[in-house]
């Protein structure tokens, strides 16, 4: 396998298109274009304020690694009064302004929208491709949709979360960190035939 | 060696860095035998046979300090909290 990427600059992405066996598409990867993200931190002393502020306004925040949808917001639980919120067909400042009005003054809001890629993965094999480099159980007994894991693949720290729907999974990666991160995942997935989208022409 | 990271659940050590004793506190730099105290904390470590209290920061996941309770014969975990106390009890 590791001759697939030879011609692919180690600095980039992989170029979409197909990897592995013709006709077999076990694993699908689409880097999703266009997400604002924000981080959202509670005061010391306040998580508990702001989620009762939150519950209130109908976004009811767990202080634990679960993933919340909230009219177009994806808010991760990452850390104890910390949180990572994604929301599509937006832009960071209106997304820190949604997010101002919504948890009050009294939080930290930091832009994140250029920060991160995020990659949605799916398909009947996805499992056994991450399996190769997440040292987490992903069975849905153990990891379902709603759970939001922040962990290290291949030295290289995601935040991982479980969709709803037939395998799907979504995963956070620091942007410059994404190259390193798709030269792990394509040849460990082009076993299984692997369907590679939204990078262009890498 | 598998840490149950009162956050995150169980993860393996290679995503903590360990820090060490965490049974010593800091002393009172105002006090008269201060230097002594100082050299005793920063410098003097037991080496216990058994159970023992260390520090580890879960830096590849949520990036808190823990306390975590380990046999230092058999490696055996025995439990694992926030340093610092948590807010919300999830
Ligand atoms: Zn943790």
């Amino acid at each position: 396998m590791s001759d697939l990427l030879a011609q692919v600059p180690v600095t980039r992405l992989p170029p979409e298109g197909h990897y592995g066996p013709a006709g077999t598409e076990g694993v699908r990867a689409r880097a999703l274009e266009g997400l604002a993200a924000a981080t959202l931190a509670a005061r010391k002393g306040g998580t508990g304020a702001l989620i009762a502020r939150l519950t209130a306004a109908g976004l009811p925040l767990v202080d634990g690694p679960k993933v919340l949808f909230h009219e177009g917001l994806t808010v991760l639980g990452t850390g104890p009064g910390r949180w990572l919120v994604f929301a599509e067909n937006t832009t960071g400042p209106a997304l820190l302004a949604q997010l101002r009005a919504l948890a009050g003054d009294d939080v930290a809001l930091t832009d994140q929208s250029d920060a991160n890629l995020v990659f949605e993965l799916t398909g009947p094999a996805v499992r056994d491709a991450l399996a190769k480099g997440v040292a987490l159980d992903l069975d849905p007994r153990a990891f379902a949709p709603g759970d939001v894991a922040t962990t290290v693949v291949a030295h290289v720290g995601v935040t991982l979360w479980a969709c709803e729907g037939a395998p799907t999974y979504r995963l956070a990666v620091a942007r410059s960190f994404a190259p390193a991160l798709l030269r792990w995942l394509t040849p460990g997935a082009a076993p299984f035939g692997f369907a590679l989208s939204g990078t262009g022409r890498g | 060696m598998r840490i149950p990271c009162p956050y995150c659940g169980a993860r393996d050590a290679h995503e903590f860095a360990y820090l060490g004793d965490a049974t010593v506190s800091r002393p009172d730099p105002a006090a008269p035998d201060a230097e002594d105290a100082f050299f005793t904390y920063a410098y003097l470590r037991d080496n216990p046979d058994g159970e023992h209290r260390e520090y580890w920061y879960h830096a590849n996941g949520c990036r808190q300090w823990l306390v975590v309770t380990r046999n230092t014969r058999t490696h055996e975990i025995l439990g694992a909290s926030l340093a610092r106390a948590s807010e919300v009890t999830a």
